[in-house]
């Protein structure tokens, strides 16, 4: 399902004129556009009517994702009736118009428009932390500017801001195109970045013009990978990288992430959904890294830790042990958690209280490495909100052991620094990765979707059968959605699992798990469960803080859009085969509970409560 | 009367927006009516904020009452049961004012429930003050703010008449528009067709001011030239005169025999004289200063347009702008006004082209070559 989300704060409106008219009857008008005639449905814009008949109009401030506003007024077109040029992204079609979208007029005013907008500092494109995916800079080069007579428009100078976890904002480079902040309010309402002042001072800040470190930010990255300039980035981390790399004294090993591999080809000239093979394990050994691991182990160990308390506490509310029945919430989300630390705090206890399968990889890899002296353990994930994760806890040196993740580095960073040694993985060798000798299993990982996943295995678990599952959409015009199963017939409880639970009888019936991405709709799944909704029902909620999960984050390479998440999750669930096998869960249950449960006890973590406002 | 009826009367009225926009009001009422809604709204913007313009703070200190019987005629007609005034922050004296003519017609059974004993017909108006910011003038502005968002203009279409105050039909009208509602249902179609001219019917309020003999709040039948309305106020030694506030565009003595009416010389609310002695490009850097500070910064061209014109006049006033730069200047002027989101950016421009177009003799000798002053070339720019 496509996301259409739901609050509208102000001007950033979408056209609402639809909404009613839907309702009514589907119409469908004609339209010329640059004489050429077209049939789109009532309300269409003529954005999209352009890109049916394959006509280009440059568009900045206009996302997919996010609300229309039509602010920088660059995709302007001539609509026959109107004296003033009209946008094409925010013009609804609604009666036969002719539509012209070249012209002496319209080429005039698009150059002095992306003349305008050119940031004070945007001439240092070499040493942009945006490493060439720029969209501004490629609308800009289109209009052969090679004299700028406007272009200093910015008087104020900001100041680098690189305090906060994951989010660096370089502000000069800002051409106020709000998509930011619009992706702030609007996907996630985290609203830690808005617009301030009016006329020339209009600016992006955070609240009260604070530091990043001063203020609440989940660190998803959702912005940053949504701003067309270099004015929203992540924190480079490739030096630190290097420089461990370099000292002979220090063992690095990286854990590769299953959606760094459906995604680093972007950043090699591959289209969006080139999966990778492990000739990325050659890439990266010949980077400098002295071990490569699949972090997908990371991963079936989470999920069938996850199982067991997930029985347990189904049990636990079935005879009512428990005070609650609410659903257990994930927690393999950084960013999720982040949200859930400073936003909902009255949903903590429902976490799973266990380390995400990065971490838990982590403490694997440290364990089977403890020899060396010097370490440095790197995760090489999309993910951002880890980097701010793993920036807290290095305050505390003394210990690494204990604090998790040395570093992470998002696909961006990976592909730079493979890129940095001239490599290309697409055309080295394959190689194995390195064998961590406690894992003695085939890795699967449940990227994929861990409610998918999660729903499948159950249910094999319950009834011996393999699930059909049926998925639903509750809320309107929100991306979450329960999967739901029957459950008609039990099988016995295997001997792993009768500590934790006599018998699956009284799980007879339907049989729900559910998955929410963006922190705004978990904020109305929230809502859901609170108002005993479909949510309510659900044993287990799976939540990701970006967009279509994973495919989406914060630190993937280039544009993000419905077709390119689509495409790498495709890729994604293509490459992998490995299925959950009992044998399997048997493996890893024998490792949890090896030496008193000794690896059990070291992946649990807690959860504080941090509040929205930082001193 | 019923409300298709009302409608039609004001539409053979031909009553056209005061604001400025000039917009037929009986197509704005039907467009409203004929909009399948549970909850409709009338807004009257007195908002006021254009520079040389205080016609409306004069209706409402002294005949409010038309107003507000106007604002209830609109909403019967239009099928709406709320109706806010919206009043500039520098008029909220006037509200404990507004507030008891309110009590009153509530009293009298002119607001409320059943309005003058005629069953079902509801409706109750709130007065809100603003905070000062000019582009709240703006319709679709004034709705955000209203909302209690920023206020910034929102795209058009949609219409405030089909998606306005929380995404309800929403009649915006100007409080001049409503108060000659009121008269053509007490006078009549055939009273207020019997003023102005064919094609603008009726009365208009101008503030007059600027270099003139008895400047103030004058009451014009449309259709009049400039000469006339010089003439009236006592104006003599006339440079330029500027129709429709700072947004408007200044015509030079040439063109004073043009007539004032919605196709010939758009009329906003003000009309401010400029004698001999003014400087025209001092005229220009005051309203494009203003301009500067008061555009929402929501939209590029406006946002880094209107300073960069603004920085181009400093220039030309200190010699320092060259010829081409002034042709390019032109050009940005004429960007921004075809691509600027609402009314403030597409008119902010306007007095600087005038004054390039029709003072070029203010320009000469403050250019900083020493070429003669070329007009070709600026109109082909």
């Amino acid at each position: 399902m496509r996301h259409k989300s739901c609050r509208t704060p102000g001007s950033q409106r979408t056209i609402c004129i639809n909404e009613d008219d839907r309702d009514i009857k589907p119409e469908n008008i004609k339209v010329k556009i640059d004489n050429r005639q077209i049939t789109v449905p009532r309300g269409t814009t003529i954005l999209e009517a352009a890109k049916k008949l394959e006509i280009e109009i440059p568009a900045i401030c206009t996302h997919e994702d996010l609300h229309v506003v039509g602010n920088c007024r660059l995709c302007s077109v001539k609509v026959e009736g109107y004296d003033a040029l009209q946008t094409a992204c925010s013009f609804p079609i609604t009666k036969p118009v002719n539509i012209r979208t070249y012209g002496k007029d319209i080429r005039k005013v698009r150059k002095n428009l992306v003349e305008l907008m050119l940031p004070k500092s945007c001439y240092n494109c070499a040493t942009c932390g945006k490493k060439g995916n720029c969209e501004f800079e490629l609308i800009f080069k289109r209009y052969g500017i090679t004299e700028l007579s406007f272009a200093d428009t910015q008087t104020v100078h900001n100041k680098k801001d690189q305090s906060g976890g994951a989010l660096v904002m370089d502000m000069d480079k800002c051409i106020l195109c709000r998509r930011c902040a619009r992706t702030c309010i609007d996907l996630q309402e985290v609203g830690t970045l808005d617009v301030a002042g009016k006329g020339v001072t209009t600016r992006i800040t955070t609240f009260l013009n604070r530091k990043l470190s001063d203020v609440v930010c989940i660190s998803c990255g959702q912005c940053a990978v949504r701003c067309p300039t270099g004015a929203l980035t992540i924190r480079d981390d490739t030096k630190n990288v290097f420089s461990a790399i370099d000292n002979p004294v220090v063992k690095t090993t990286v854990q590769v992430s299953p959606w760094l591999k459906a995604s680093i080809g972007e950043m090699f000239e591959k289209a969006p959904g080139e999966y990778v093979s492990s000739s990325i394990v050659t890439a990266l050994k010949r980077t400098g890294f002295d071990r490569v691991y699949d972090s997908s182990y990371g991963e079936d160990i989470y999920m069938v830790e996850l199982i067991k308390f997930l029985f347990s506490r189904v049990w636990k509310n079935f005879n009512a042990l428990h005070e609650t029945s609410y659903p257990l919430l994930s927690s393999d989300c950084p960013g999720w958690v982040n949200y859930v630390e400073h936003y909902i705090p009255e949903v903590i206890d429902n976490l799973f209280p266990y380390k995400p399968p990065v971490e838990i990889m982590d403490i694997i890899i440290k364990n089977e490495l403890k020899d060396f002296t010097s370490l440095l353990t790197v995760a090489a994930t999309p993910c951002t909100p880890l980097k701010k994760e793993q920036s807290a806890s290095s305050k505390h040196k003394n210990d690494i052991s204990k604090n998790g993740l040395d570093l992470s580095l998002t696909t961006v960073e990976t592909g730079g620094m493979i890129k940095a040694c001239d490599l290309n993985p697409f055309k080295l060798q394959p190689a194995k990765y390195d064998i961590l000798s406690e894992l003695n299993f085939e890795a699967g990982g449940f990227s994929t979707g861990l409610a998918e996943t999660l729903i499948t295995v159950l249910v094999k678990i319950i009834t011996g059968k393999t699930a059909k599952t049926v998925k639903e959409y509750p809320i309107k015009n929100c991306t979450a959605y329960v999967l739901k199963a029957k459950i008609d017939s039990t099988v016995d409880v295997p001997d792993y699992l009768f500590h934790l639970i006599p018998s699956f009888n009284f799980l007879k019936g339907e049989f729900l798990i559910g998955r929410c991405s963006t922190t705004a709709a978990a904020k109305k799944v929230i809502e859901n469960i609170d108002q005993k909704g479909l949510f309510s029902k659900c044993v287990f909620i799976e939540f990701q803080a970006c967009l279509d999960g994973c495919a989406g984050a914060g630190g993937q390479p280039g544009r993000t859009s419905y077709e390119i998440r689509k495409l790498r999750s495709d890729a994604l669930s293509k490459s992998k085969s490995v299925r959950f096998s009992d044998k399997k869960i048997r493996t890893i249950n024998d490792l949890l509970i090896k030496n008193n449960g000794e690896l059990q006890n070291s992946i649990k973590r807690e959860f504080s409560l941090k509040g929205k406002f930082m001193v | 009367m019923s409300s298709p009826e009302m409608i039609e009367h004001i539409l053979k009225s031909g009553l056209a927006g005061r604001g400025g926009g000039a917009f037929l009001t009986g197509a704005k009422w039907k467009a409203v009516a004929d909009r399948k809604a549970p909850v409709r709204y009338v807004i009257c913007n007195g908002a006021e904020g254009e520079p040389g313009s205080f016609k409306d703070r004069a209706i409402l200190s002294a005949y409010s009452q038309l107003v507000f019987e106007g604002m209830t005629i609109a909403a019967i007609a239009a099928g709406a049961r709320e109706g806010i005034l919206f009043l500039r922050a520098e008029y909220a004296y006037m509200r404990p004012h507004l507030e008891s003519v309110l009590n009153a017609r509530k009293e009298n059974g002119q607001l409320g429930k059943n309005i003058n004993g005629v069953k079902g017909a509801d409706f109750e108006i709130t007065i809100r003050e603003g905070d000062g910011a000019y582009i709240c003038g703006q319709e679709t502005a004034l709705i955000e703010f209203l909302e209690g968002f920023r206020g910034e203009p929102r795209n058009r279409p949609p219409y405030p008449a089909e998606n306005g105050y929380y995404g309800c039909p929403t009649l915006v009208h100007n409080v001049e528009t409503l108060g000659w509602v009121t008269s053509i249902f007490e006078k009549g179609v055939k009273w207020f067709r019997s003023l102005g001219s064919k094609r603008s019917p009726g009365l208009k309020l101008f503030s007059v001011s600027g270099d003139c003999a008895s400047p103030g709040v004058y009451e014009f039948p449309l259709g009049l030239s400039v000469n006339e309305i010089l003439e009236v106020v006592g104006a003599g030694d006339v440079k330029g005169v500027q129709i429709g506030g700072a947004s408007g565009k200044i015509i030079n003595p040439l063109q004073f025999e043009r007539k004032i009416d919605a196709v010939d010389l758009p009329y906003g609310g003000a009309i401010i004289i400029f004698g001999k002695n003014r400087d025209m490009l001092e005229v220009a850097h005051s309203y494009l200063e203003f301009f500067s500070k008061e555009s929402c910064g929501q939209c590029t061209p406006c946002r880094a347009g209107i300073v960069k014109i603004l920085n181009g006049v400093k220039a030309l006033r200190d010699g320092s702008c060259t010829m081409s730069y002034l042709n390019r200047l032109v050009e940005l002027g004429e960007t921004i006004e075809l691509s600027s989101k609402c009314g403030l950016g597409q008119s902010a421009p306007a007095a600087f082209l005038s004054i390039v177009k029709h003072y070029p003799d203010e320009l000469t000798g403050k250019r900083g070559d020493n070429r003669g002053y070329n007009r070709g070339e600026i109109n082909e720019a």
